[in-house]
């Protein structure tokens, strides 16, 4: 088997506070494969986008990595020096950030933001050839070159998230990490820059981490997904195989909460209650004041993560034994 | 080029307005200031004077309207009347040399407070804290909390006449003439340091506070973390990304402060004897100079209207969301 171009070990993030510590992340360990799509689902605050930050070293204060690792290709990005680490962001791992809104500079050009990026990193030897470069990259996300002396704010919702992906797809990286890119955007532009993320995902098979808390897109797109919960990871299984045998009652509760995208006839629920502040999680599971069917382990001991199979591993005493 | 018209025609029509209060205020009030001059001085004036200072101040027997016109009508052609301090020099030229050392001194002070105070603020906000974060603000905010005046004149008694380092008044060597010669400009420097240096130290504290707490909001921003990810330079992060978009709200502050200055430089022109704008509005007002303290009241005015007209033209180069529809 080929080895992981990605491999987060027990990476915890922590926000510092006046009252101590508030752990965002605890324990955390996924592997991605090279040009594997691999999706991260959980509801808001359960950690997915601090994850996504922490693997870039991007967290602002007061969070700060607690302890763990993020081997990238062999490497661990945490202990690098500010000098290596600054290569490696954008030329092997790029991002698409949540908000199309605020990802942009608003004082400097849409062509502007592209070619600093490519002079960052050498990959444009005149500021002439930057600009075709920049130009090129806005053809692919199907934007017409004219918009690179735009500023951000002349640009609408779905045209600056398209923008956002060409900067990312601009030193054709190995990984790229999508934030929730369609968060700001209705359905019919959602649906559009997905399709389109996929297409270019096929045509240059760079890695994807793509997180949402929309779980039939990212069932539709992923090959492998990722559900969090309260700050840790509870089920990972093969997209195919989540749908149709989730084993944790969260994910179960998860699946039954988006319609199926073949017109199942299932009934909707949403998972009653809130997620527990992250402050003072429950003893035991942290789901277990929300689960239907906890019994009095639950309660008292934290579940592990246990394989249930080659790619399926889930979280939960009940199906742990 | 629009917007920028546009204001202008704002500013052009409060001008307007100032100058019409300026105009009715002191004949709103009771009496005129020609008989309560004259009222003053007991009897040493001579009853042909009375005529005089009415005619100075523009009341004439005309009617209201009538005086109006022509009171706008100097106004254009810069001419503000007679000084009764300095009788019989012209208001105007009184407030150009005034305006001209004011410019010079408040100027400077604020624009080296202004871009000290900012660099501060995004040095304190990059190294959050560091000791420029720990130490700097509250340092500057005690010193900026003193009475502006007693700082001045702690400093004037210790560099000036303790050590001696700087002069003690004035803008230049008495026994220097005015003109483009190494020796004034060197004078004129050394006479400037003080008052610009205790401006300085008073106001840089605001300067760097209000940097720094936009730059730090601004470091948490989107684009600054997807800057950082891109892998740019520091350096470029910073000032490109984050300096740049804090700027923006010190910048209006600057404006406004710019346009203060030229009428608030008064305790720092008065401690220092320096013969600006607002050594000459204290003698006005103690001489009951009103042709001057009305001149010099409405070159404030302007200076502050004028100064937010840059202001906004400095806004609509530096901030592209200003700059639709123009």
């Amino acid at each position: 088997m080929a080895e992981p171009i990605l491999s987060i070990r027990d990476l915890s993030v922590d926000y510092v506070s006046a009252d101590g510590p508030v752990r965002a992340l605890d324990h955390v360990s996924l592997d991605l494969m090279p040009g594997e799509v691999v999706g991260v689902a959980g509801e808001s605050g359960c950690g997915k986008s601090t994850m996504a930050q922490a693997i870039l070293r991007i967290l602002p204060p007061p969070a700060v990595i607690s302890g763990g690792q993020v081997l990238f290709e062999g490497r661990d990005l945490l202990a690098m020096d500010e000098g290596a680490l600054r290569r490696m962001r954008w030329e092997r791992i790029a991002m698409v950030f949540q908000s199309a809104m605020d990802a942009l500079n608003p004082v400097l050009t849409v062509g502007e933001q592209i070619a600093d990026t490519l002079r960052a990193h050498g990959a444009a030897p005149s500021g002439r050839a930057a600009r075709a470069r920049a130009a090129e990259l806005l053809g692919t996300v199907g934007i017409h070159a004219d918009r690179l002396e735009s500023f951000p704010h002349q640009l609408s919702g779905g045209m600056r998230q398209r923008v956002g992906i060409a900067i990312a797809l601009a030193l054709d990286p190995a990984l790229v990490i999508l934030d929730e890119p369609t968060t700001a955007l209705d359905v019919i532009v959602e649906r559009e820059i997905l399709e389109e993320i996929q297409e270019l995902q096929r045509k240059r098979g760079f890695a994807v981490m793509f997180i949402t808390h929309d779980l039939t897109r990212m069932l539709q797109f992923a090959n492998r997904v990722a559900i969090f919960y309260a700050a840790r990871l509870v089920e990972v299984a093969p997209a195919g195989e989540l749908r149709m045998a989730a084993r944790h009652p969260y994910t179960q509760g998860l699946l039954r909460a988006f319609p199926s995208v073949h017109g199942g006839d299932v009934d909707l629920s949403s998972i009653p209650g809130s997620p527990p502040s992250l402050r003072s999680p429950p003893r035991g599971c942290r789901f277990h004041p929300r689960c239907a069917v906890a019994v009095d382990l639950c309660r008292e001991r934290e579940p592990e993560l246990v394989a249930l199979g080659p790619a399926h591993a889930a979280a939960c005493h009940l199906v742990t034994g | 080029m629009r917007f920028i018209l546009q204001r202008l025609g704002f500013y052009l029509l409060a001008a307007w307005a100032a100058l019409t209060l300026n105009f009715f205020l002191p004949r709103l009030m009771p009496g005129d200031p020609a008989t309560a001059l004259f009222a003053r001085f007991r009897g040493q004036l001579r009853p042909e004077a009375m005529q005089a200072l009415r005619e100075a101040f523009g009341l004439t027997p005309e009617p209201l309207l009538g005086q109006y016109i022509t009171y706008l009508g100097h106004v254009l052609r810069g001419d503000f009347g007679v000084s009764v301090a300095y009788f019989p020099s012209p208001v105007s030229t009184i407030i150009g040399t005034g305006l001209l050392w004011t410019m010079f001194l408040a100027g400077t002070a604020v624009a080296v407070s202004f871009v000290l105070g900012t660099l501060l603020g995004v040095a304190a906000a990059w190294w959050r804290g560091g000791w420029m974060d720990t130490l700097l603000p509250p340092a500057l905010a005690l010193l900026g909390a003193f009475p502006y005046f007693w700082l001045a004149m702690v400093a004037l008694y210790v560099f000036g006449f303790q050590l001696a380092w700087f002069p003690l008044g004035h803008a230049y060597a008495d026994d220097l003439t005015p003109g483009m010669n190494l020796p004034f400009l060197a004078s004129v420097l050394r006479h400037a340091a003080l008052p610009v240096g205790t401006v300085v130290v008073a106001t840089l504290g605001g300067w760097m506070l209000s940097m720094r707490n936009t730059m730090v909001s601004v470091l948490g921003s989107d684009y600054v973390n997807l800057a950082r990810a891109k892998g740019l330079p520091p350096s470029r992060v910073v000032l490109r990304y984050a300096a740049r978009n804090a700027l923006l709200p010190s910048v209006t502050g600057f404006g406004m402060a710019l346009g203060f200055v030229l009428g608030g430089s008064l305790l720092t022109e008065i401690v220092f004897s320096y013969p600006g704008q607002g050594y000459l509005l204290l003698q006005a007002v103690q001489s009951q100079d009103y042709p001057l303290m009305q001149g010099i009241f409405l070159v404030i005015t302007l200076a502050v209207l004028g100064a937010n007209w840059l202001v906004d033209i400095a806004y609509l180069w530096l901030d592209p969301r200003t700059r639709e529809g123009s």
